[in-house]
């Protein structure tokens, strides 16, 4: 029966290479949109690693200098304990970025032969509290990390996936290297020790579309020798459960009574999360646009099916003369479309999966490829089959003797 | 003749209501979403107000410092801007300002998120706003750092709900400004005269701005004439060519380029070459590529229905070639009946984006958007259009005409 379909598809090849060629490409559209939607569930789904209930964000704006760590981080160290002492404020941290903000700073890590792109932010020794976060093992550092010479870190599984050997992490140093140029000539040698002390499931302060990667999260030091890495500009604020708004003006004067040469952004997390959100609505239109070109597909497909079987009109007689049940006759037109629709699939399928050996596109990983193959070609089938319902069901009308009349 | 293949054109639409009404589905929609796209690109790139003299101002908004080791890129600060770029040839006038900064003003016991911009009076001069109630910033309040703001309307509306704003006061970041002037809002793609609230370059906490060289500041230049801009690049490039780097233990040269608003979207969407050129070339391959990915299918869909149709009127073309109809003829006829049917579907779909693109607009995706289907959006509708018809009218045409009409006659299956 296959074999006579397949025939019966050649002996009209032109005008089947045509719809053919219209099912691969409405293929190939979908699964870019499927593709895209699972791209982005896949990271949607993962722990974001903190909770932005109730959590305010003071973002700290000040000119270039004076955005230096030696400027800013005293200032902080006075920030906050008159922060905690106001009364709404349940408790107060500091971060290089507040979350929700798009920015980063990457490095990339070694130990031993492993070696590992790592992004990196700064917290301090009240984030777990402030953030909700909780460890899977070890603890958070603090004040009894002083003094030890090396920067505690807490580091997400990932980090531990890729930079430890073997062990839970815990304890693990890492040492980068980095030859700073003298100004009068020559170089100087700057060796930074690093040591974990606990371990997150996941930390992505840029939010629920960030891609999942090793992140570690380091104390940076308030006073004292200060350097680049110790930046910070922003303020957590944990706020008591129904804190009015009106609070923000006050806090905001507070600020600015202590520092007037700074100035404070004052806004609620789960404000910054929507705003987030909603910038990332515009990659809905595309979506949108595949679904007006998917029903103008079926619409057309419809059309050309339907003219098929008009022109078909004599061979469908003459099979109901000889006996074919109309089930038989719709399910021929069924089963054409959809050995049509498979040649076409399986052709856009074996082009989709050059698409990773090319290196274009790195998102494409299997949890993202197979699940948008499969729904991508269920659609599709979903679609011609819906294509093919009424014209099939328009050639079990053919009266044999109306059609053999033809002749 | 025409008028005869017209009306025939006329009566085939009308005769197979299913088949038009799916080419007029697929021809209009496409045009809309084309049109759209059209009007938001016309938006953010055509010489609309209050940037009158677009087609010949320039923008430096961009600074790289290279080593060999190190880098740093970003907006330019006053320093770098006085040095380098005051005085160049063919400028007529030169306006520094800076990026907007999201700023919050408590006011009328609400908070208001704010952009605000810190201006040059040159800024006033170069840019045409459309002022609703009193002035720009005047050159005495740039010099003095007067705490004097320009709002938008939208701000007025706000801050203000009771009326008139001028000379009241609008508080942000401790700092209290007086209002001078009200102008019209401006559009968020129109990224350089784009803000809520102007205020003078100076009036900051700080002056400490004025000594750096990689800053928050940009440049607008107004050349005389488009052909300045050879001469006045040439200049640019001489002038940082010769010049000091700073930390010379660290970078080794300086990278910065007066640019079009097309080139900076280019280095900010595709990026640039080693040379910190933006890459033009590469952003108009891919809106070119975007485009012709996007008529691929509509075109393919028409070109199976039209197919379809016309096979489906294969005794009349058989008639009318035994009676003597060339393969011209013929091609004539049905390229005309595709023309007659994407016009109509041309029309619905300009129509059906009049409505899209305030659709786009009651978004607020982006902020101010007075997105307009204009003359010079709906010219390229029908450019558009007639590409179109030409894309999806030739092989079903081409098909038809070279038919044997002999087969056709005798009943033969196609």
């Amino acid at each position: 029966m296959t074999r006579h379909l397949l025939k019966l598809l050649w002996n009209r090849r032109s005008a089947n290479a045509l719809v053919g060629l219209e099912v691969l490409v409405a293929f190939l559209v979908l699964f870019a949109v499927l593709a895209a939607a699972a791209h982005y569930w896949d990271y949607y789904r993962r722990p974001l690693g903190f909770d932005p209930t109730d959590v305010w964000a003071v973002e700290i704006e000040a000119g270039t200098d004076m955005a230096e760590p030696s400027a800013l981080n005293p200032a902080v160290a006075r920030f906050l304990p008159e922060l905690r002492s106001m009364e709404p404020v349940v408790d107060a941290a500091a971060t290089i970025w507040a979350p929700y903000r798009q920015a980063g700073w990457t490095t990339t890590w070694s130990v031993g032969e492993r070696s590992s792109d790592v992004r990196l932010f700064n917290g301090s020794d009240t984030l777990d509290r402030v953030l909700g976060m909780e460890l899977l093992r070890g603890r958070w550092f603090g004040p009894e990390d002083d003094g030890s010479g090396r920067t505690p870190m807490v580091v997400n599984e990932a980090f531990v996936d890729a930079l430890v050997d073997d062990g839970d992490g815990l304890g693990q140093v890492i040492v980068d290297e980095d030859r700073n140029p003298l100004p009068g000539g020559g170089e100087e040698l700057v060796r930074r020790e690093r040591v974990i002390v606990g371990v997150v499931e996941e930390f992505r302060p840029k939010g629920e579309l960030q891609k999942p990667e090793p992140s570690a999260i380091l104390r940076p030091r308030l006073e004292g020798e200060l350097s680049n890495d110790d930046y910070l500009s922003a303020l957590l604020l944990k706020m008591r459960p129904g804190t009015p708004a009106t609070i923000e003006q006050t806090v905001n004067d507070r600020l600015l009574s202590m520092a007037p040469e700074f100035s404070f952004r004052l806004q609620p997390l789960e404000a910054a999360r929507t705003e987030y959100l909603q910038r990332l609505t515009p990659l809905l239109v595309p979506a949108l646009i595949a679904a007006f070109l998917l029903l103008m597909v079926a619409l057309g497909l419809t059309g050309v099916l339907w003219q098929a079987v008009t022109q078909r009109i004599r061979e469908l007689g003459l099979r109901r003369a000889k006996g074919a049940t109309l089930a038989r006759i719709r399910r021929q037109i069924l089963a054409e479309t959809l050995l049509l629709t498979l040649a076409a699939t399986t052709l856009g399928g074996l082009l989709v999966l050059q698409l990773p050996f090319t290196g274009w596109f790195p998102q494409l990983r299997p949890a993202v490829l197979i699940p948008a193959l499969v729904l991508a070609t269920a659609v599709t089938a979903l679609l011609t089959s819906l294509a093919a319902l009424y014209p099939s069901w328009l050639a079990t009308r053919v009266e044999p003797a109306e059609a053999l009349r033809w002749e | 003749m025409l008028t005869n293949y017209l009306k025939l054109a006329l009566k085939v639409l009308a005769r197979r209501p299913f088949f038009t009404f799916v080419s007029l589905f697929g021809i209009s929609f496409t045009l809309a979403v084309l049109v759209t796209a059209t009007a938001v690109l016309d938006h953010a790139f055509g010489p609309l107000a209050p940037e009158v003299h677009r087609e010949r101002t320039l923008f430096l908004d961009y600074l790289i410092l290279e080593g060999e080791r190190s880098q740093r890129s970003g907006s330019p600060g006053w320093v770098f801007l006085e040095r380098y770029v005051r005085d160049l040839p063919g400028v007529e006038e030169m306006s520094v300002y800076s990026e907007p900064r999201r700023v919050f003003a408590y006011q009328t016991g609400e908070k208001s998120g704010l952009q605000l911009k810190r201006t040059d009076a040159a800024y006033w001069r170069i840019l045409a706003f459309d002022f609703l109630e009193g002035g720009p910033l005047a050159e005495a309040d740039v010099d003095g750092g007067a705490p004097v703001a320009v709002i938008n309307e939208t701000t007025r509306d706000r801050l203000f709900p009771d009326g008139t704003a001028l000379d009241r006061e609008v508080l942000v970041e401790g700092q209290a400004f007086r209002v001078v002037g009200v102008v019209a809002d401006v559009s968020q793609l129109r990224t350089e005269p784009y803000a809520d609230l102007w205020v003078p370059l100076t009036a900051t906490k700080t002056s400490q701005w004025m000594e750096e060289f990689h800053g928050d500041l940009h440049a607008m230049l107004l050349a005389e004439s488009r052909e300045a801009f050879g001469p006045l690049r040439a200049e640019l490039a001489a002038r940082l060519a010769a010049a000091d780097v700073p930390q010379p233990e660290r970078f080794d040269r300086m990278l910065a380029y007066a640019l079009e608003p097309f080139e900076i979207a280019s280095r900010e969407i595709v990026g640039s070459d080693d040379d910190g050129r933006p890459a033009t070339r590469e952003l108009q391959a891919l809106l070119v590529g975007a485009l012709l990915l996007f008529l691929l299918l509509p075109s393919v869909n028409l070109i199976n229905v039209n197919t379809s149709r016309i096979l489906e009127r294969a005794p009349e073309i058989g008639v009318r070639k035994a009676f003597g109809a060339s393969c011209h003829d013929l091609l004539g006829q049905f390229l005309l009946e595709n023309l007659v049917l994407t016009l109509v579907g041309g029309a619905l779909g300009l129509l059906l984006s009049v409505f899209a693109v305030e659709a786009v607009a009651a978004t607020g995706w982006i902020r101010y958007a007075d997105l307009q289907v204009n003359l010079r959006v709906f010219a390229w509708g029908v450019c558009f259009m007639v590409l179109f018809a030409l894309l999806s009218g030739l092989y079903p045409a081409w098909r038809m005409a070279r038919l044997d009409p002999a087969d056709i006659l005798r009943g033969r299956s196609l």
